[in-house]
């Protein structure tokens, strides 16, 4: 497995049910997929074609039923529940649709405590916390409680916290589902900027605006990649074709 | 650590209803369970308790006051001895007019050895000659206090005292069970109510070093020191067996009430804070998203848990210490005991153990299975109730046809079994606890306020003093207060026993309608017929007797056969 893949499944399955006589779902059948540093992949496709499964799987939220997968050049798909916590800790950011913040914690709160785990000591966790603050615009925002802040402001504070341990690799799954047309071109521009510091980043979305932005366009349908390739840009409308096909033969 | 304090302090700050609630459950089951091994503790042997208090005596022998016994200091297996102590036997206090006989020990100092047992008042003052100290259960008994006045007759006439304290005398069992009570006075009074001392005799108490060896003791005793076999002889297992068995049915509510209020502090902890932890299955989920590990998120519920759990738990400790003497007062006064200590560290220590464990048991169940389903799941689903087919009860509900708002909350009441049977069992036994408890305290009462209750099947006793038998029953047929009478006579039998020889004893001959007065038999039954007799522990132990036994006795030189048809407490 090459040292320049970030991350990379093979064989890639996912199966739920199927005890008790209930009937078998299955929601990834058979996925090869691998990620270069410092690409940024959008994977798109309908609702239940096991893009949010496949992303839960390469981030260690799920485990495959079948398959290989590797972090780094490691096999990581026999981990156990806490050697995937440290992992995801040091190397993996996630970044939810419903931003998934800790209610009871201030912005800075939420940055920091993923920080505080890795046993940066507290004061260098607020400096973090603060700079990643200043970073996204929103450092007046610091003491409030996720309740008290905005949909666009909540998802920057879940990319701070994502960052906040410098990780190899961020996971985004539908990081503009939940927000307002202009939060989401704010969110989309600081994953750009995010990307452009060099973060291998793999996001899942139904939005082709933001596929867009992506290095690359994974479709899938039924548990199955169906098309792997550069997405198309909103400039250039020709590359638009090829997605469109790709969805149509779904 | 330092996110998982700081994670574990947001959370009692924001769920602080919760948290109360937590922290006053685990309050109110820290003090169910000190109050209740408190009691139990109380409860344990409370005979025993008492004879340690006093240094008991385990045989008390009886002389007349000028007999040299000091030979007994000589004998072996002697711990200590002390002799000389005046007791008036015979006399009597009045109490509302009533006069009740009673022992009378003469004391200025409490001695080293069965010294009486202080439970309210002081003890009698060398200055104060209108002194004088009661039983505890004869005071209860007819509702005396300290403070109160009660007659001493002296020379012809009724002397007031001032009752100054209660006491036990753990030689003997609680009035009215043995009706005889003991009274302590200063030697003084003893001598004025009885200046010819033709009824002072003295007691000399004796501690042994194998108190298992009284009965060959006092053998020895006799043998060796003739005087003391004159008047008979209290020893402790008497004394012991007499209290114990009137205690058995209080120890065993007691015990019971232990084990319930157990059973219920240890389900409505599983409940409170394993129903805490699931409610947070979702946000476990989110602490291993973002890199806590399963043990390191169980470690926040632990931390919280705990703390509030240690916080309530001291509570409770303070709480049931405060509020013990209340219950143990009223089990002593049953049981004839000394008031217990009400605040035991050990029990304080191991309820607060206790009670720590169930909290840490029942946090780190639920957080290690929130920490085993994968993190996708309690992220999307948190805690659901499983969706697989209405349990049992649901369809009976549906097959009955309930209201469809009931077959839903059945369904969900008990769409997960486990939980739904803790549930269940948490509130069966708290609500078993609940009725335990009060129906004891009912108990107790009504022990303490019925005669019946108490081995007194009467309500008064009457001396007929110069008048006959016949006059008295005549005047009291007359009072249309009196709604039945027998009388009692008491007559001396003696009986050949295989170990001590001829035994003599009192017994007690009852007459007239006795048949219609609730006397308490504790084995067997109440007599029914002439020729039939219910004998007292002692004699059983004496005799090695069973009820259905016959028994020969001599009375006034005649052979009187004597079917034993029940044995009392007495």
């Amino acid at each position: 497995m090459s040292a320049d893949l970030v991350v990379s499944g093979v064989n890639l399955g996912r199966t739920y049910g199927g005890r008790s006589g209930a009937a078998a779902v299955c929601a990834l059948d058979g996925v090869d997929i691998s990620v270069a540093a410092g690409e940024l992949t959008a994977i798109m496709g309908p609702s239940g074609c096991g893009k949010s499964t496949l992303l839960n799987i390469l981030g260690g939220l799920d485990r495959p039923t079948s398959g290989e997968l590797y972090l780094g050049g490691r096999r990581v798909d026999n981990l156990s529940e806490s050697e995937w916590a440290v992992l995801r800790r040091n190397q993996i950011g996630f970044v939810f649709q419903f931003f998934n913040l800790i209610g009871n914690l201030t912005a800075a709160g939420n940055i920091e405590l993923p920080a505080l785990l890795a046993g940066i000591p507290s004061r260098r966790a607020r400096q973090r916390a603060t700079g990643l603050l200043q970073q996204l615009g929103i450092a007046d925002q610091a003491d409030k409680l996720p309740s008290e802040l905005s949909g666009g402001q909540r998802q920057r504070v879940a990319l701070a916290r994502a960052l906040v341990n410098e990780p190899s690799l961020l996971l985004a799954d539908e990081p503009t589902g939940n927000l307002d047309s202009g939060s989401a071109a704010d969110v989309l521009d600081l994953i750009r900027t995010i990307h452009a510091q060099g973060r291998t980043i793999i996001m899942v979305t139904h939005d082709p605006k933001v596929a867009a932005i992506a290095d690359r366009l994974i479709m899938m349908q039924d548990g199955q990649i169906i098309s792997d390739d550069v997405p198309a840009r909103p400039l250039e409308p020709g590359r638009l074709r090829p997605v469109v096909e790709a969805q149509a033969e779904g | 650590m330092n996110a998982i304090v700081r994670k574990a302090l947001a959370d009692l700050r924001t769920y602080r209803f919760q948290s109360a609630m937590v922290a006053i459950i685990v309050f109110a089951a820290t003090t169910t369970l000190v109050l209740a091994l408190t009691l139990q503790r109380g409860a344990d042997d409370p005979w025993a308790n008492s004879f340690e208090q006093a240094n008991g005596a385990h045989i008390a022998f009886n002389a007349d006051l000028d007999d040299d016994v000091s030979e007994i200091y000589e004998l072996p297996g002697v711990e200590a001895v002390r002799a000389d102590v005046p007791t008036l036997w015979g006399t009597g206090i009045v109490v509302n007019g009533r006069k009740h006989e009673v022992v009378m020990y003469g004391m200025v100092d409490l001695p080293e050895i069965n010294r009486p047992v202080l439970t309210d008042g002081r003890w009698l003052d060398p200055g104060d000659q209108r002194g004088i100290v009661l039983s505890r259960s004869f005071a209860k008994d007819l509702e005396i206090d300290v403070g109160d006045s009660v007659g001493v007759p002296l020379a012809g006439t009724v002397e007031q005292f001032e009752v100054v304290g209660l006491a036990i005398n753990v030689n003997r069992g609680p009035y009215p069970n043995w009706d005889v009570s003991s009274t302590w006075a200063l030697p003084e009074t003893l001598f004025a109510i009885d200046p010819d001392a033709e009824n002072i005799h003295q007691s000399i108490f004796v501690r042994l070093t194998d108190p298992e060896a009284t009965d060959a003791f006092i053998g020895r005793a006799y043998a060796a020191v003739p005087a003391l076999s004159q008047y008979g002889t209290d020893d402790w297992i008497e004394a012991r067996d007499s209290v114990n068995e009137w205690n058995q049915l209080i120890t065993i509510f007691l015990g019971v009430f232990s084990l319930f209020a157990f059973a219920a502090v240890g389900f409505v902890i599983a409940n409170v804070i394993s129903g805490r932890v699931l409610a947070q299955f979702r946000e476990i989920g989110l602490l291993k998203a973002i890199g806590f590990t399963p043990r390191q998120a169980a470690l926040i519920f632990l931390v919280q848990n705990l703390a509030l759990a240690l916080a309530a738990g001291i509570g409770g400790v303070a709480a049931a210490a405060i509020v013990a003497p209340v219950f143990l007062r009223r089990t002593a006064d049953v049981m004839n005991a000394g008031t217990p200590d009400a605040f035991y560290p050990d029990l304080a220590l191991l309820a607060l153990v206790v009670v720590q464990a169930l909290a840490a048991l029942f946090t780190l169940l639920p957080a290690w299975r929130g920490g085993r389903i994968s993190t996708a799941q309690a992220l999307t689903k948190g805690f659901e109730a499983p969706q697989h087919r209405p349990g049992l009860i649901a369809r009976i509900a549906a097959a009955i046809h309930l209201p469809l708002v009931v077959v839903m909350g059945v369904k969900d009441a008990f769409a997960r079994p486990m939980r739904a049977g803790l549930t269940v069992a948490a509130l069966t036994i708290t609500v078993l606890t609940v009725t335990f408890g009060l129906s004891m305290e009912a108990t107790a009462r009504k022990i303490l306020d019925e005669p019946a209750m108490n081995g007194n099947p009467f309500d008064i006793s009457v001396e007929p003093g110069e008048l006959s038998e016949a006059e008295t029953r005549e005047i009291l047929e007359a009072n249309d207060a009196v709604a039945g009478l027998h009388t009692r006579g008491t007559i001396r039998m003696q009986v050949t026993s295989a170990d001590d020889g001829v035994v003599s004893f009192s017994a007690r001959v009852l007459g007239g309608d006795y048949q219609g007065f609730p006397y308490a038999i504790s084995t067997g039954r109440m007599i029914a017929a002439p020729g039939e007799a219910v004998a007292g522990i002692g004699l059983f132990n004496l005799l090695g007797l069973d009820v259905g036994d016959d028994l020969n006795v001599t009375v006034d030189g005649r052979a009187v056969p004597l079917h034993i048809v029940g044995r009392d407490r007495e």
